[in-house]
């Protein structure tokens, strides 16, 4: 320490520390505060923007698209599909050259009504069935049709799984309780459809009014009545319809009127009861179709080279359209890539869609090699993929329907192999599916289905 | 005692944060996507007032880095912090197009004193080299006719911790040695600029490296002579690279060519006159860059070259006393960098003045600096930078040393 003093004067220093030590003092805060500014000051650079340099960048990587990879296409008939307790129910018939001819009838129960006792005067008016429109149609609805109304010769039985499906079919009488021809309306606002059955319900009057066994008890009520189906009754219908299956929408009422010094009238409600034993059978019948062969065919599967190239989707009754890629493990032949984006684009059949309107919401359903459903495609979050529709209303050229399906090629490649087996159905969403007949034709000749896959290489 | 705990814990947030920034950006420039990126040169002390002349400037009121023979010039009672900072407007000129950014950043700190008699210690961070680039282009897809955009990012750099120290051999003969080590990285990252991909490629470098540098003076009647030698060896960077590749579906690490890092060889000659209130000196600098391959094939290197003149004028005041120095400087630099990019070699010219006021107590120096310089050219397409900075380049001292005989 001698040495420092060899070039100050130890008083200098003394004069320093006493008299300047304040402004010292903010000196260094004033330093810090600099230095706290120039740490923040990285965020003062607005590079965001800046597009000069684009000539120095030597690129390591390369998006590449392909829409090679083959598409196989087929159209699956599922055996079977649920549609009980739907809420819905669908009635009528409708054939056409493409699709075959499609029926649907509505079976239901009904229970024991709720009434008081009714006087040895009364006397019975008439009976109607009603039905409430759902909005829901299908075909032409401007031509004259028909509903008429079954009762059933046995009682309807769930399956062991306790559902119902598209092909179960119970025993019904062959006369109808009641029938009606008319000019459907399904979207007006009386949307109400009235059966007049009279002389069923007079019947069933009596056996009110004699309070009879078989009305004493809900069991032997069902037991007695089973239960009616809703059928075209004209074989040539030209439209299904779509009804609300509820106890507030689907319901007979019974009236009578007893007269003691004035009128009085009554009505008795027998309404639809149980939502679970509720279902549509759904018909087809692809004779004359290009579908004619798929009965017959393993597995029920037509491909597209045997069905004119084109594919079918129909809810209801099951029909799917098959999307398998053959040609997707060839990707491992490639180096350093890295998929980004895998879109299916489907194109419907360009003159498909003049009288029936495209679904605008379709959805892909992850398919295997036994045609079983397991659930939708999703995106990343976990949400079904919807396909993006683009209608092309003037030439028809560009209608499609475009789905992101990275998740699913890149699940499938994850493991170095890309299964065959593991397809995509393009249906409907799942509702629609078991409520609706709606349909597509996909088109499986240019300008057909593609897989367009983007991926970067390195 | 209770202050000088105070102004000790300042420091040390002041250290960390030079070490926190030093890992981020100092430059903004789209040629720092070339090598090792932008070198910082001379950037401490009053040598960025003075075009980055120092190689014969002893240290006085404020560190010189240039060479470490300076430390030898350093007050025996003095413990000197210098820290330096920069603000920095750059616009950027192709034939076609005009684009300008704002950069502002902390450059280095120091702290030198005098160790033992005859021993002028310093120690800091300083940066080396840096990469700062951020460049939007649009690239093809192949197999359509559709483009993306896509993103070329780059950033860190290099920098040096060193320890040095400066001994007089014998009167006015100094010899300075610094060891340093030298670590960083540079991360470049390609994407599309959607996200759907991002292409990432770090290398870390570090390694030990020494320089010297030697310091003679000529006492003369009126004027005194130096003259200053400084020579670093080269060195090859321990280098590590990693290379991945993230989608959204997946990340995978890339197996990496190593790549070498070196820094080249130098050797510098200045020159310096001084008298009581005026010195002015010449630097000239080669760095056998050439020896260096970075294998980027728009771009080669050549050996660099650096001129600097730069002239100080202290002005005493009334006091004729030490206390209030103001000082006076001007530089000038020409560079030839060690970039040679399409064929066209890019220079760097700059002009600095600048002045150095005592502030706060008597012994504290701020130095402030304007530089307006070019880098680059606008031929084939490519860039002319001008640009405009300010440095503020703080020297605290401390008697630390002093305060010890009176407590």
């Amino acid at each position: 320490m001698i040495f420092i003093c060899t070039n100050y004067n130890c008083n200098d220093g003394q004069v320093f520390i006493n008299n300047e030590k304040m402004g010292s003092k903010i000196f260094f805060y004033l330093c810090f505060i600099l230095f706290l500014l120039s740490a923040f000051c990285i965020s003062c650079s607005n590079a965001n923007k800046f597009s000069l340099g684009s000539d120095f960048v030597e690129s390591q990587t390369n998006m590449v698209l392909t829409d090679t990879f083959r598409v196989d296409l087929s159209t699956v008939l599922l055996d079977s599909l649920l549609t009980s307790a739907t809420g819905v129910a669908l009635v009528g018939n409708y054939k056409d050259n493409e699709f075959g001819k499609i029926t649907c009838t509505n079976y239901f129960e009904v229970g024991l009504p709720s009434y008081s006792e009714i006087s040895e005067k009364a006397i019975y008016d008439s009976c109607t069935f009603f039905l409430s429109y759902s909005g829901y149609s299908y075909g032409d609805t401007t031509a004259l049709m028909s509903v008429s109304i079954h009762q059933l010769k046995e009682n309807i039985t769930l399956n062991s799984n306790g559902s119902l499906y598209n092909v179960s079919k119970f025993e019904y009488a062959k006369d109808a309780i009641g029938s009606k021809l008319f000019y459907p309306n399904p979207t007006s606002s009386d949307s109400i459809l009235r059966i007049h059955v009279n002389e069923y319900g007079d019947t069933l009057f009596t056996l009110f009014k004699n309070k009879d066994n078989n009305v004493s008890s809900s069991d032997l009520f069902l037991d007695y009545i089973k239960g009616f189906v809703l059928t075209s009754g004209n074989e040539n219908n030209n439209a299904v319809l779509g009804f609300d299956a509820d106890s507030s929408h689907t319901y007979f009422k019974i009236y009578y009127h007893v007269t003691d010094e004035t009128v009085k009238n009554y009505v008795i409600s027998i309404k639809l009861s149980s939502d679970t034993r509720q279902f549509n059978n759904i018909q087809h019948d692809f004779a004359k179709s290009r579908l004619a062969a798929i009965d017959s065919l393993a597995n029920h599967r037509i491909l597209s080279q045997q069905s004119d190239g084109r594919c079918y989707m129909q809810a209801g009754i099951g029909l799917l359209p098959k999307i398998q890629f053959p040609t997707l493990q060839d990707l491992f032949l490639k180096n350093r890539w890295k998929l980004l984006k895998a879109d299916l684009i489907i194109v419907p059949v360009k003159d498909s869609y003049d009288r029936f309107i495209l679904p605008e919401n379709l959805y892909l359903y992850d398919t295997d090699k036994h045609n079983d459903i397991n659930g939708y495609l999703s995106d990343r979050s976990g949400n079904p993929v919807k396909g993006t529709f683009v209608l092309d209303k003037l030439y028809n050229e560009n209608t499609s329907y475009t789905f992101d399906i990275t998740p699913f090629i890149s699940n499938e490649l994850a493991d170095n192999y890309f299964n065959y087996d593991h397809g995509i159905f393009v249906g409907v969403v799942q509702k629609k599916l078991y409520t609706t007949i709606d349909r597509l034709e996909i088109e499986g000749k240019a300008p057909r289905v593609k897989l367009k896959l983007y991926y970067v290489t390195y | 005692m209770f202050n000088k705990l105070k102004n000790n814990v300042l420091l040390l947030i002041i250290v960390f944060c030079t070490i926190e920034t030093a890992h981020s950006q100092l430059t903004s420039s789209p040629y720092s996507i070339f090598g090792m990126g932008t070198q910082a040169g001379n950037c401490a002390g009053t040598s960025s007032a003075l075009g980055g002349t120092g190689i014969a400037f002893l240290s006085g009121t404020t560190l010189n880095t240039v060479n470490p023979a300076s430390y030898g010039g350093l007050d025996s009672l003095q413990t000197l912090f210098d820290i330096g900072l920069f603000a920095k407007y750059t616009s950027y000129r192709t034939k076609s197009s005009n684009q300008a950014l704002f950069d502002a950043n902390l450059k280095y700190f120091t702290m030198s004193f005098r160790s033992v008699p005859r021993v002028g210690t310093s120690f800091g961070i300083v940066p080396y080299s840096s990469v700062g680039y951020k460049i939007n282009t649009t690239s093809n897809i192949e197999g359509s006719n559709s483009e993306f955009n896509k993103t070329f990012e780059g950033d860190g750099g290099v920098n040096k911790v060193y320890l040095g120290n400066s001994y007089e051999l014998s009167n006015n003969l100094f010899l300075g040695v610094n060891a340093s080590f030298l670590f960083g990285s540079i991360n470049r990252t390609e994407a599309s600029s959607d996200g759907l991909y991002s292409y990432k490629d770090k290398n870390t470098f570090s390694n030990f490296y020494l320089d010297y540098g030697l310091n003679y003076k000529i006492k003369g009647n009126k004027w005194d002579y130096s003259i200053g030698i400084i020579y670093g060896n080269g060195k090859t960077l321990r280098t590590n690279s990693e290379s991945s590749i993230t989608t959204a579906s997946s990340f995978e690490e890339l197996k990496t060519q190593k790549k070498e890092f070196r820094i080249p060889r130098n050797l510098g000659v200045g020159l310096a006159v001084s008298e009581k209130s005026f010195r002015a000196g010449i630097d000239y600098e080669r760095e056998y860059w050439s020896e260096i391959n970075f294998n980027q094939s728009l771009m080669r290197t050549r050996n660099s070259t650096r001129y600097s003149l730069g002239l100080e004028y202290a002005s005493f005041g009334n006091s004729r006393s030490n206390n209030n120095i103001i000082f006076y400087r001007f530089g000038a630099e020409y560079s030839e960098s060690y970039l040679i990019i399409d064929q066209n070699p890019i220079s760097y010219r700059s002009i600095s003045f600048g002045t150095g006021l005592p502030v706060g107590g008597r012994l504290n120096v701020i130095n402030i600096s304007f530089e307006i310089g070019q880098n680059g050219t606008k031929n084939d397409g490519l860039i002319k930078e001008n640009f405009y900075k300010l440095n503020i380049d703080i020297s605290l001292k401390d008697l630390w040393f002093m305060k010890r005989l009176f407590l």
